[in-house]
């Protein structure tokens, strides 16, 4: 079913467009959630409050793409639900990719309000158009949708080692780029 | 920052960029130069008694464009069920690849590893270092028959995982996939053996201009996208109206471990042309791809260009006059 016709379920507040969402993209939303949370059940909640989350935003909301909607929604969903837990032992893989970008993007950087938090997003979104396919789309399968390297390795046809120094450059590259960008000192 | 903002701040890229990143594109990575391809056995006997042809008439490093062919840089595979398998491997770095031909043993079954998968279906496989026969063409083909043989069932690189290596400094940040002492070694045995050198200094430059001031008003084109080495060797990504292409400089006496698939060589048509800029190049276009090749005595350059006869991945079409214009838009004297 096109996306189009789903979120016009959503608007006439049919049941079936539950059912449609989840047979196109609940994998997608499901690989979301698995991979911040590793946990069975929470991946479960997370990926029931998504579909409520549409539920209940749509509409108004007429997204396009659908798809980034759904796994947006997701994504924050299950990083609320990973930092709530955090305060146990930090060692998921979710934290691991944090670690990672915590190389070129430090804590000690201070972002204490809303626009400046904005403004790292909005330039972290166009180094990320300064790059080639490839090195964007492992960026963005490793920490927005928090794929472990290897899958990243699998997806692109390559090995791990690879991914993981194509990852280092690009890290390097947006640490570069930021300070350019006055954003870090 | 807090680890919570940084998921924020991340979690609120583009949708664009998040949609773009929902499944793997190979047509918008790999079929061009932007892959690491690793192969299993193919069969090339045309090729590897071509390329041996060529080391017993001793020719030389130096071979001037004039009558080549692209059929002169291509390891094409065959189906060779149950026969001596010749090799060809990919050793890539990030972007590119090369392809290696030899000859060695059936092997028995192997494991699937996740450095090497096998290219699906026939293709037909560039060197962009060099034609076969020259130093930089043997040392690659040594380093893949070692790659090739190498960690079989991945256990080795699976040790390594995901973590910092010291070998990361010197090769693999220089386009060598370098994992372990027994690596490191054989790949300085091989750059001795054949006088060469290893690429060092790998960047990537802030702007195209930043490429011009270093190697020269080569192209006209703007956009960026791009690395080099201290040695000259570079790669960068450019535009010809709506026209996209890729061009790779590998400089001689370097060990560079890239190559291209051009899907079929034969379905390419190819003239030699005198460029703008005085020099003559070898055109090759195909439905969907078209080439560039130049060698001077310093280094070889392949223009990729992503769009043939029939179209391209991101463009439109482009003809043999076209491509003309193209090759008269860069530089390759000064290459």
């Amino acid at each position: 079913m096109e996306d189009s016709q789903i979120v016009a379920l959503f608007h006439e507040r049919s049941e079936q467009a539950i059912a449609e969402l989840d047979r196109k993209y609940g994998a997608a939303v499901r690989k979301t959630a698995a991979n911040i949370l590793n946990d069975r059940q929470d991946e479960e909640e997370c990926v029931n409050d998504t579909y409520l989350g549409v539920w209940n935003s749509v509409p108004p909301q007429k997204p396009d793409p659908l798809l980034s909607y759904v796994c947006k929604i997701a994504r924050n969903l299950a990083v609320k639900k990973f930092h709530a837990r955090s305060a146990q032992k930090r060692n998921s893989a979710y934290d691991l990719a944090l670690d990672e970008l915590e190389e070129c993007i430090p804590s000690a950087l201070s972002v204490e309000d809303e626009l400046a938090a904005k403004e790292l997003s909005a330039a972290i979104g166009r180094f990320l158009d300064t790059l080639g396919y490839e090195d964007r789309f492992c960026f963005v399968r490793r920490y927005w949708y928090a794929d472990a390297v290897s899958d990243i390795a699998e997806m692109t046809h390559s090995g791990s080692h690879r991914v993981s120094v194509r990852l280092f450059r690009t890290r390097e590259k947006l640490n570069r780029y930021l300070k350019e960008e006055g954003l870090l000192a | 920052m807090k680890r919570e903002q940084l998921s924020d701040i991340i979690g609120s890229i583009d949708d664009r960029q998040v949609a773009e990143a929902y499944s793997y594109d190979p047509a918008r990575s790999g079929r061009s130069a932007e892959r690491i391809v690793p192969m299993k056995k193919k069969r090339i006997i045309t090729l590897a008694l071509a390329a041996a042809l060529i080391l017993a008439l001793g020719v030389g490093a130096y071979a001037s464009i004039n009558s080549r062919r692209v059929q002169d840089l291509v390891l094409k595979p065959a189906d060779t069920a149950g026969q001596t398998d010749d090799i060809i491997d990919i050793v890539g770095e990030d972007d590119a690849d090369i392809v290696i031909i030899g000859e060695e043993e059936p092997l028995p079954a192997e494991p699937e590893s996740e450095s090497y998968d096998p290219l699906p279906g026939d293709v037909d496989m560039i060197s962009l270092q060099g034609f076969a026969g020259s130093p930089e063409y043997q040392a690659a083909l040594a380093w893949a028959e070692f790659e090739h043989s190498y960690d079989r069932d991945g256990s080795i690189l699976a040790s390594v995982g995901n973590a910092p290596t010291p070998w990361d400094e010197k090769y693999n940040f220089n386009g060598y996939d370098v994992y372990s002492q027994e690596m490191a070694d054989k790949i300085d045995e091989i750059v001795a053996e054949y006088g060469l050198s290893l690429h060092s200094g790998g960047i990537n430059p802030a702007d195209m201009g930043e490429l011009y001031e270093r190697f020269g008003r080569f192209c006209t084109t703007s956009r960026y996208s791009g690395y080099f080495y201290s040695d000259g060797t570079f790669q960068c990504d450019c535009s010809f109206r709506d026209v996209d292409f890729q061009l790779r400089r590998c400089m001689k006496g370097v060990l560079d471990t890239v190559y291209l698939n051009i899907t079929d060589a034969e379905s390419y048509e190819q003239w030699e042309y005198e460029a703008a800029c005085g020099e003559t190049v070898l055109l090759a276009l195909g439905p969907t791809k078209a080439l560039i090749l130049s060698e001077t005595e310093q280094s070889f350059t392949v223009v990729n260009v992503l769009s043939g006869t029939d179209g391209g991945l991101f463009g439109g079409s482009i003809s043999a006059a076209e491509l003309e214009e193209l090759a008269d838009s860069i530089d390759f004297s000064i290459l």
